[in-house]
């Protein structure tokens, strides 16, 4: 899923050649630490609950449009690379383009143990890494 | 006298490699026109070309005149090249095939999807057409047949050679704190993971058959054996017919258990690597007779 993206995003951040292939995909699995971060987006209501966005596939991104979408965002977040407004604003008009209609949204860290989230799959520790408002 | 009917089963399942190919490139063609369709109702904020080739060529989503002219001409190229194939129509295509491929990826990141498809039309435009050559430039132009599914086939030896480099260094450094590929917990934390990225869980009853001692890492260093050496497969028809079978359940066992969905890539290795000369025996016996005189 993640693999070239997060290829891409790594290796050949500043490059525009399009390798056509990429050879060094899974050289281990994922999750190999025992430890693992996924990115999802959660909405803010009005009184200040928050909600998961759950990836359940919609009818303009199915499953892996926003896994890949969110998995994006979150790079460009967590390498400062773009301007916060611009991020801001994309978040906003992505969670309209799935249906929802919330004042805030939130990029959400979730870290967690693959052997532990197989058998309770709320194990997960949450880290708010961007927050979209209106305002 | 034998190696002469093995170098024409080469010949003969690269002429029909390329028909196949042709085929599946109009069927692929319509339902880009059904994503395409999904796309364009996609909020034009979102859409940021990545890639250089996508900056230069697709700096907005294609206007819906241009997408249709282009997937007119990328099934007429199709069409064309299934009668007659030719370096300029082939390389053309490709080059479309390229582009509509290319339009999803526009959205935040590059998929896994596609890049077997563009790479076996780039190859294939430099092989020649064989509808119009006698046996004497046949034999010469065989080289070049193997030498377009080598070019293929490598990009699965190269991941191949990189995952038995990553074993090898896990030994060699002593980095047991990361699970390798052969750690008995590889195969679920793998699938686990992946599995979460699209919020889909792994069932009970698969996680317990990746409880099964041993099975995974045999059948992981069989399949990554097979990766490693898929060029050999222009070696031997008989070693072809394998690394075909183990790629093709690979990429749909990562279909089905991992969540890493590959439509295009299975269907792609089976229009490569399919058996022609035998499924189609009397046919391969009048091309012999065509082409040898």
């Amino acid at each position: 899923m993640s693999a070239f993206s997060f290829v891409r995003q790594k290796y050949f951040e500043d490059k525009d050649f399009y390798p056509f292939f990429y050879w060094k995909l899974y050289t281990k699995p994922t999750g190999c630490m025992y430890s693992y971060k996924d990115y999802r987006l959660y909405g803010v209501t009005e009184k200040l609950d928050t909600f998961r966005i759950n990836n359940k596939g919609y009818s303009l991104f199915d499953k892996d449009d926003y896994f890949y979408f969110i998995q994006g965002e979150a790079q460009s977040v967590l390498k400062n690379k773009r301007d916060s407004i611009h991020i801001v604003n994309r978040i906003k008009i992505f969670a309209k383009a799935l249906g929802f209609n919330s004042k805030e949204y939130l990029i959400v860290e979730e870290e967690f143990n693959p052997l532990d989230i197989v058998r309770n799959p709320n194990a997960y520790k949450v880290k708010v890494i961007f927050s979209a408002k209106n305002d | 006298m034998i190696d002469k009917k093995k170098d024409l089963s080469w010949v003969y399942n690269h002429v029909m490699a390329n028909r196949a190919l042709m085929l599946f490139t109009i069927i692929w063609t319509i339902y880009i026109v059904f994503d395409y369709n999904i796309l364009i109702q996609r909020p034009v904020l979102l859409y940021e070309p990545i890639w250089g080739f996508q900056k230069l060529f697709l700096p907005s989503l294609i206007p819906p005149f241009l997408f249709v002219i282009i997937v007119l001409l990328s099934i007429g190229l199709s069409v064309f090249n299934f009668l007659s194939k030719s370096f300029f129509k082939c390389f053309l295509l490709a080059f479309l095939v390229m582009l509509l491929n290319a339009i999803r990826w526009n959205y935040g990141s590059t998929s896994h999807v596609g890049h077997l498809f563009i790479l076996t039309h780039l190859f294939f435009a430099f092989t020649p057409n064989y509808n119009k050559r006698n046996i004497k430039a046949i034999r010469i132009d065989l080289k070049i047949v193997k030498l377009s599914l080598f070019g293929i086939l490598i990009t699965y030896s190269m991941a191949g050679f990189w995952k038995f480099l990553s074993l090898a260094k896990t030994v060699y450094i002593g980095d047991f704190k990361s699970v390798s590929w052969l750690h008995k917990d590889a195969v679920e934390l793998n699938a686990i993971t992946n599995r979460r990225m699209l919020d889909n869980e792994v069932s009970s009853f698969m996680f317990s058959l990746y409880q099964i001692p041993y099975i995974w890492e045999i059948a992981t260093l069989l399949v990554f054996g097979i990766q490693l050496t898929a060029v050999l497969a222009v070696c031997s028809r008989k070693y072809a017919n394998l690394v075909l079978v183990v790629l093709v359940s690979f990429h749909l066992f990562n279909t089905f258990f991992n969540d890493i969905i590959f439509n295009v890539a299975p269907i792609v290795l089976l229009i490569l690597l399919f058996p022609y000369h035998l499924v189609f025996k009397n046919k391969f016996i009048d091309f012999k007779q065509r082409v040898g005189g």
